[in-house]
């Protein structure tokens, strides 16, 4: 029941804080479809209490664990669709990109590191149910792969770094749904961890590069931000390249693992094959806001204020900067 | 239970007898004492009701209704105060007069013992009511909303005076008290069968079901502020406080002469919750999201669990407090902008951000977030549902979904966007207009610290 508290709680403050701009109407209607698809996902959670209400006579994980229920489909199936509407899987997936609207702080917290992963989060902490279900942890696993080959595609295509970059979560998300698929909800877990510090820095960098621009939010509009923006720039190459998981950054510790694991697992090799697909469009669409933004000529206009000189946000970039590259070691040793 | 209904019927001669620049201090005053008299109603010590007198008595069940009540009484006086403003002294004693008269029924009808006087006082309360609506509402339509109100209502109720009365023939009694322990299984038959109907009937319409809905609209849209407040807040459960009392002597017809009016319920919730997502009028926004509450709570009698029970009593309470404040907040924009149209009073979070504040909060328990009393309400309504049957539970999910949907959409129409240019020149918030928030909300989130006051007498 609390975490259902909480649950409704980060939903609604989901829907403040991209509602935040308030005057502006793109603002309100994103953060009114973000409510919509969160409480589609709430009412498979709501379906997975009831269950448990009448089947374990209980809210409380510890007595669900020992009792042990068999057909564990309906309320599973439940935290599944509560897991997709929070975590912006395929299907209730929408209001993810739509959430950019919020300011990049709200961003960086809530829908790269933090609240997206509640949904992965519930998933986990029900594993000791999922492991006995294999229908659902296929299930898991095709909704994960589909999640992740889809919204890596879609990141390809699109102009506005931030959407780029929520593309990118939602793809992340969707691998952490596949290493939920395959049993390894820790591996998922320390995903999460780790992906929490490079997704924020990427988008305290975007934020970065946003405002001074002036509000521009078009890669096709930057350039040649290189020599202007060294500190950013730096974080950005090493937010990306954690990302796609460059050996001994810490998106090494978790993604290569994760990667390592469904290859050696008896799964779905049609899954298998769309996360690996996915995985290397990771690396083009990185590549492609490092090129972009970063490298050629400049494309905006030529009067503008570029400055690094705000201690604020330079002082968090550094910080989630020696996160990205040390956390991995960390904390799988 | 005399201590609370003779001071208020004392407050009329109070009214009468005031100074012209003191009968809204003095009956506001007076009747926020009252309530806080009911409040110490509210311990109950043991599993049977406490019973005062031959005639008046309080379970678990009424105790809080009745609280709901008199706190009412004081918030509909604030809440009254500006539109009255303008009147001559004598319509402004007759309007208190007529609130407490009213005030005093409904007392006496959540505290009844036996069914026929709940049944008199149930209809007594009618009366007031009509005058208030079509005496001081706002637009011509009132004289038609009075009239769908009391034919609805009393069409509804003749058959259980009817019944009312043969149940007394047959077991000499009508007596709650004597009713528990008679209780013995109704036989089978055509009779029975239209009997369960003329008992359920009277409270269907009130309460209302989903196809004997229409007089809701009107009559909410039309009735002013504390007409609103009251009808919303008290009337409705009324019809919620009989059922809960009448099943208990209508099984076992009740299995199978419920299942069309669960139908109409289920159905009917959701029907009502997408209307609102089309509404232009906020007060009618705000009437068929109470019928889209109250549905919720007619499923929960009719199944007749002890969970459904303690959600069906809980949800009563808290939609009373929520819909009473949102009809004062629809009301504050109406003193302003002098019209019901949403879209002509947007942008006010620029303007008015406590009462934007206010605003989300009656939003957010509208639609039913943790942990307000709202959310334990609807979660024990569905919980039992879904024990029931399991696929209500998508009916009771769209509901849910649908709900957060208008709730937010009316936040985001009436305080978010761009203001409109007309908005320079209306009054700032009163002080009188924040107590008033503040008084509805205050209760609804300290009830959600200890719930347990409010889940009736299954807990």
């Amino acid at each position: 029941f609390q975490l259902f508290i909480g649950w409704e709680g980060v939903g609604i403050m989901s829907f403040l804080l991209i509602g935040w701009w308030y005057g502006r109407t793109d603002a309100n209607t994103a953060a009114l479809q973000a409510i919509l698809y969160n409480r589609i996902g709430d009412i498979g959670f709501i379906m997975a209490m009831a269950w448990f209400l009448f089947n374990t006579n209980t809210w409380d994980l510890q007595q669900i664990f020992m009792l042990d229920p068999n057909l564990t489909n309906l309320p599973l199936l439940g935290l599944l669709l509560a897991a997709t509407g929070k975590s912006a899987q395929f299907g209730l997936h929408p209001w993810l990109p739509s959430a950019m609207e919020g300011p990049t702080p709200v961003s960086a917290l809530l829908h790269s590191s933090t609240m997206v992963v509640a949904g992965v989060f519930l998933l986990i902490r029900f594993h000791p149910l999922m492991e006995n279900n294999k229908t659902i942890q296929s299930l898991t696993l095709c909704l994960g792969a589909i999640t992740t080959l889809f919204t890596a595609i879609c990141a390809l295509t699109q102009n506005d770094i931030k959407k780029i970059i929520a593309f990118s979560t939602s793809s992340q998300l969707g691998l952490m749904i596949v290493t939920i698929g395959i049993n390894q909800p820790y591996l998922a877990f320390l995903h999460i961890c780790t992906h929490a510090f490079f997704k924020a820095m990427l988008f305290m960098c975007s934020g970065s590069i946003i405002h001074s621009l002036n509000d521009e939010q078009d890669i096709r509009k930057m350039g040649g931000l290189f020599n202007a923006m060294p500190f950013t720039t730096t974080s950005l190459i090493i937010g990306s390249l954690a990302l796609t998981g460059i050996p001994f950054l810490t998106g090494f510790y978790s993604k290569d693992l994760i990667i390592e694991t469904a290859n050696t697992s008896y799964t779905n090799a049609w899954a298998l094959l769309m996360t690996l697909i996915a995985t290397s469009l990771t690396a083009v669409y990185s590549t492609r806001i490092i090129f972009f933004a970063l490298l050629g000529q400049p494309r905006f206009l030529p009067l503008t204020s570029i400055n690094e000189n705000n201690p604020f946000l330079i002082n968090s970039i550094k910080r989630l900067l020696i996160g990205s590259i040390f956390a991995g070691f960390f904390i799988s040793n | 239970m005399l201590k609370i209904i003779i001071p208020t019927i004392m407050l009329m001669p109070l009214t009468w007898l005031s100074k012209k620049n003191m009968i809204w201090i003095n009956t506001t005053t007076y009747s926020l004492l009252i309530s806080l008299i009911s409040l110490s109603l509210l311990n109950q010590p043991s599993n049977n009701s406490l019973n005062f007198s031959l005639m008046f008595f309080s379970d678990p069940l009424s105790a809080p209704l009745l609280v709901l009540t008199t706190w009412l009484l004081p918030l509909m006086l604030m809440a009254s105060q500006h539109h009255l403003s303008k009147e001559p002294l004598i319509r402004k004693k007759l309007y208190i007069t007529m609130l407490t008269m009213l005030q005093t029924f409904l007392i006496m009808t959540f505290t009844a013992t036996e069914l026929i006087s709940f049944y008199i006082l149930f209809e007594a309360t009618l009366v007031p009511t009509l005058i208030i609506i079509t005496r001081w509402g706002n637009q011509t339509e009132r004289l038609n909303a009075g009239l769908y109100f009391l034919f609805y209502t009393l069409m509804g109720s003749l058959p259980l005076l009817v019944a009312l009365i043969s149940i007394q023939n047959l077991t000499g009694s009508l007596n709650f008290l004597l009713i528990q322990y008679w209780n013995q299984a109704l036989p089978d038959s055509w009779s029975n069968i239209f009997l369960w109907l003329a008992c359920m009937m009277a409270f269907m319409v009130k309460m209302p079901l989903y196809g004997l809905h229409l007089w809701l609209p009107k009559a909410h849209v039309e009735a002013p502020i504390a007409g609103s407040m009251v009808l919303a807040a008290i009337l409705l459960k009324l019809g919620g406080y009989g059922m809960l009392r009448i099943t208990t002597m209508l099984n076992p017809q009740t299995s199978f002469m419920a299942y069309p009016f669960l139908m109409l319920s289920l159905w009917g919730m959701i029907m009502t919750s997408s209307i609102c997502l089309r509404q232009t009028d906020l007060k009618s926004l705000i009437a068929y999201s109470s019928v889209s509450h109250m549905a919720l709570v007619i499923v929960a009698v009719l199944i007749q669990t002890p969970w459904s029970y303690m959600g069906a009593t809980a949800l009563m309470i808290a939609h009373g407090l929520t819909s009473s404040m949102l009809f004062c907040l629809a009301n504050s924009n109406y003193e302003r902008t002098h019209s019901r149209t949403m879209i002509l009073a947007r942008g006010l979070q620029t303007l008015l951000p406590l009462m934007a504040a206010w605003w989300l909060l009656a939003s957010l328990t509208n639609l039913a977030l943790p942990p307000s009393i709202n959310l334990i309400g609807e979660l024990f309504v569905v919980m039992s549902s879904f024990s029931w049957s399991n696929i209500t539970i998508i009916l009771m999910g769209a509901n849910i979904t649908i709900t957060a949907l208008y709730s937010l959409y009316m936040l985001i129409t009436t305080q978010r966007g761009k203001y409109t240019h007309h908005i320079n020149n209306i009054k700032p918030s009163f002080t009188r207009e924040n107590a008033l928030m503040a008084l509805h909300m205050t209760p609804l989130l300290l009830l959600s610290l200890n719930p347990k006051i409010i889940l009736g007498f299954t807990y």
